[in-house]
């Protein structure tokens, strides 16, 4: 959580995280060059730059598909919660690799020319004649535009200066780099050799993070209850099946979602966003009194307010239990008004 | 795994069963991604062999024809022809009138793919000089009247002999414009059972590919033309308007 900023917030677990996935990746490319270097010898060797430009491409995209599943996969399996807590390093890190990627393209199929190498760029790979012959390697230097942007402004200090809801708008462009390298691959690397090992893989990451996607957001659906409010009180179901410390969501008619959380003092309801990068709160526990949410564990009181010395807030809103069935109010309370919400039995 | 033990929070040491499904799931997912690296590094079709001997400076004598391109039959060995380009994506741009015909040294570093020879030559002087300037007999004439019908693709003859691997395809089309566009002679390509058939490409005038065309290099396209041989070195002879977009 924010108070001040420092560059990186390194504690145990991101530097076991940084130093399994840097591992991985430099097995990563070790491999991929070696096995590439074994099976075409001699006078059939593939030039070295190609060879690890190549690495380099596959491994970002790899990267950026086990971006995109971790999200869905931790909401489908919690269990995968860990992968998720230091996903910016990941991000940071697949840029790097997409940048040494395309420099390395653009320096040895631009560069040693009569043009300038970013002027080659736009245009001696241009075939705008045909879509099957368009140039490729536009759509992967989108990609990385849009790859450096996120990564430069991944930093929570652009989260806050930002503001949560454009930093977020802001991220999900990282769907656009994904389609954007999916034109990148399937219309230039694709379209020249015929490498099926490296099609299934384009093939079965396209298709997994689609589903991952879907399921999770059948399961979120699957779980909305009492989206019809009654003179502005949701109905949430019986109290006693939140499960203690825990929360289950509603849909407010406007489609927000609101978590109500079961804790030793009775009940609180927040909204399902983390104030934080909007991670789900109702997947979240409640710990030492305070709603922690399950993404990188930022913390609220059950009054939407962070403990002190930190200044996060969320919106709450009143509930009330009236005949053992727990109901949420539609309209958020004001967040600056922190009120106590222990539940009114009725 | 649902209870509040097991929920995990970054800062807070990790659950025991977390630990024990990510000493699991972790393995699983990296060997996956190193999986990926072998047999996607593994199934990588053969870059052709060609071969750029960039260390292994040579002389060679002969004589130099523009054949519309620069080629260096050499004295040994007329039936050799030798293309000449310049280092990097540059053709070999010389001051052909003082040369041509005349007996030359070149110096440089050859390139080779099946029959096909090229030098890349040592900058200025040192790369090409008269040795001999009175000409040295007839030149070779080109033979061949065969009109063929071929499939395939225009590439530059420097990166196809070896100087990139693989050097063709769509994804070598700009690397392709930029050296033909320095002057490096276009080649046209055609797969065969096992591997490629090639040809200079040049217009059905004798001279250099025209400019209107360097758009379609490394397109698939049908050509049709007159194919002739000289000094071991064949070329085919192409009006734009016998080039077909596949
Ligand atoms: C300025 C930006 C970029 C340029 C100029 C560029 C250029 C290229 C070129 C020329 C190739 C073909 C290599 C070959 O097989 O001969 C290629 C392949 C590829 N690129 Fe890029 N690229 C750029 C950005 C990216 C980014 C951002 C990513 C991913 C995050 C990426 C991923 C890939 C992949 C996966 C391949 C296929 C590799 C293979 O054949 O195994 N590229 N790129
Ligand atoms: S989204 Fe990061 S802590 Fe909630």
């Amino acid at each position: 959580m924010s108070v001040g900023y420092v560059p990186v917030q390194w504690n145990r677990q991101k530097r076991i995280y940084d130093a399994i996935v840097v591992g991985s990746v430099l097995g990563y490319l070790c491999l991929w060059v070696l096995c590439g270097k074994l099976i075409w010898r001699g006078a059939e060797s593939i030039s070295d730059e190609i060879l690890i430009l190549r690495g380099l491409g596959s491994c970002a995209f790899l990267l950026l598909t086990v971006i995109l599943l971790i999200g869905p996969v931790a909401r489908l399996d919690r269990r995968f919660l860990p992968l998720l807590y230091n996903r910016r390093h990941l991000g940071v890190l697949t840029c790097l690799i997409a940048c040494a990627h395309g420099i390395l393209a653009i320096g040895y199929y631009h560069g040693f020319g009569v043009d300038n190498p970013l002027f080659s760029l736009f245009v001696n790979s241009a075939g705008y004649r045909s879509f099957a012959g368009i140039n490729f390697e536009l759509f992967g230097a989108g990609a990385l535009v849009i790859l450096i942007t996120l990564a430069s402004t991944s930093h929570d200090f652009w989260l806050r200066n930002l503001s949560p809801r454009i930093w977020k708008r802001l991220h999900m462009l990282v769907y656009v780099a994904y389609g954007l390298l999916i034109a990148h691959v399937g219309l230039g690397a694709l379209q020249t050799d015929r490498n099926w090992a490296f099609v299934f893989t384009v093939l079965v990451s396209v298709l997994s993070v689609s589903a991952a996607h879907v399921a999770a957001a059948m399961k979120e659906a699957s779980v909305d209850q009492g989206t019809h409010a009654h003179d502005g009180w949701i109905d949430a179901g019986l109290e006693k099946d939140i499960p203690m410390n825990r929360a289950r969501t509603v849909c407010a008619s406007g489609g927000e979602r609101i978590a109500i959380f079961r804790h030793a003092d009775g009940l609180a309801a927040v909204t399902n966003v983390c104030a934080h990068q909007g991670g789900p709160l109702s997947e979240g526990r409640i710990i030492d009194g305070c709603i922690t949410c399950p993404w990188h564990g930022w913390q609220y009181k059950t009054d939407g307010c962070s403990p002190p010395p930190f200044q996060e807030r969320v919106a709450t809103y009143q509930v009330r239990v009236v005949a053992g069935r727990v109901q949420v109010s539609s309209q958020p309370s004001r967040p600056q008004t922190a009120q106590s919400r222990s539940a009114t039995h009725g | 795994m649902d209870d509040s033990s097991s929920f995990y929070v970054g800062y807070l040491p990790v659950p025991r069963p977390l630990i024990r499904f990510l000493w699991l799931a972790l393995p699983l997912l990296v060997g996956a991604a190193w999986m990926v690296a072998l047999l996607a590094a593994g199934s990588q079709p053969s870059p052709g062999n060609g071969i750029w001997h960039d260390a292994d400076v040579q002389h060679y004598r002969g004589r130099v024809v523009l054949w519309p391109y620069p080629i260096l039959l050499p004295t040994d060995h007329p039936e050799r022809g030798y293309l000449l380009v310049e280092s990097g994506k540059h053709g070999a741009q010389r001051d052909w009138p003082a040369l041509v015909g005349h007996e030359v040294e070149a110096t440089g570093r050859p390139l080779e793919r099946d029959k096909a020879l090229m030098i890349e030559l040592d900058p200025g002087e040192a790369g090409l000089s008269v040795v001999a300037s009175a000409p040295q007999g007839t030149l070779p004439a080109a033979t061949g009247e065969e009109i063929r019908t071929l499939r395939g693709e225009i590439v530059d003859s420097k990166c196809f002999l070896g100087a990139m691997k693989p050097g063709h395809g769509k994804t070598h089309k700009a690397c392709a414009t930029l050296c033909i566009k320095g002057g490096i002679p276009p080649l046209f390509i055609s797969k065969t059972r096992d591997g490629y058939d090639y040809w200079l490409i040049c217009g059905a005038d004798g001279k250099p590919l025209p400019e209107s065309l360097w758009p379609l290099i490394a397109d698939p396209l049908e050509i049709k033309g007159r194919i002739e041989s000289m000094g071991g070195v064949r070329r085919i002879l192409v009006a734009p308007t016998d080039i077909r977009p596949l």
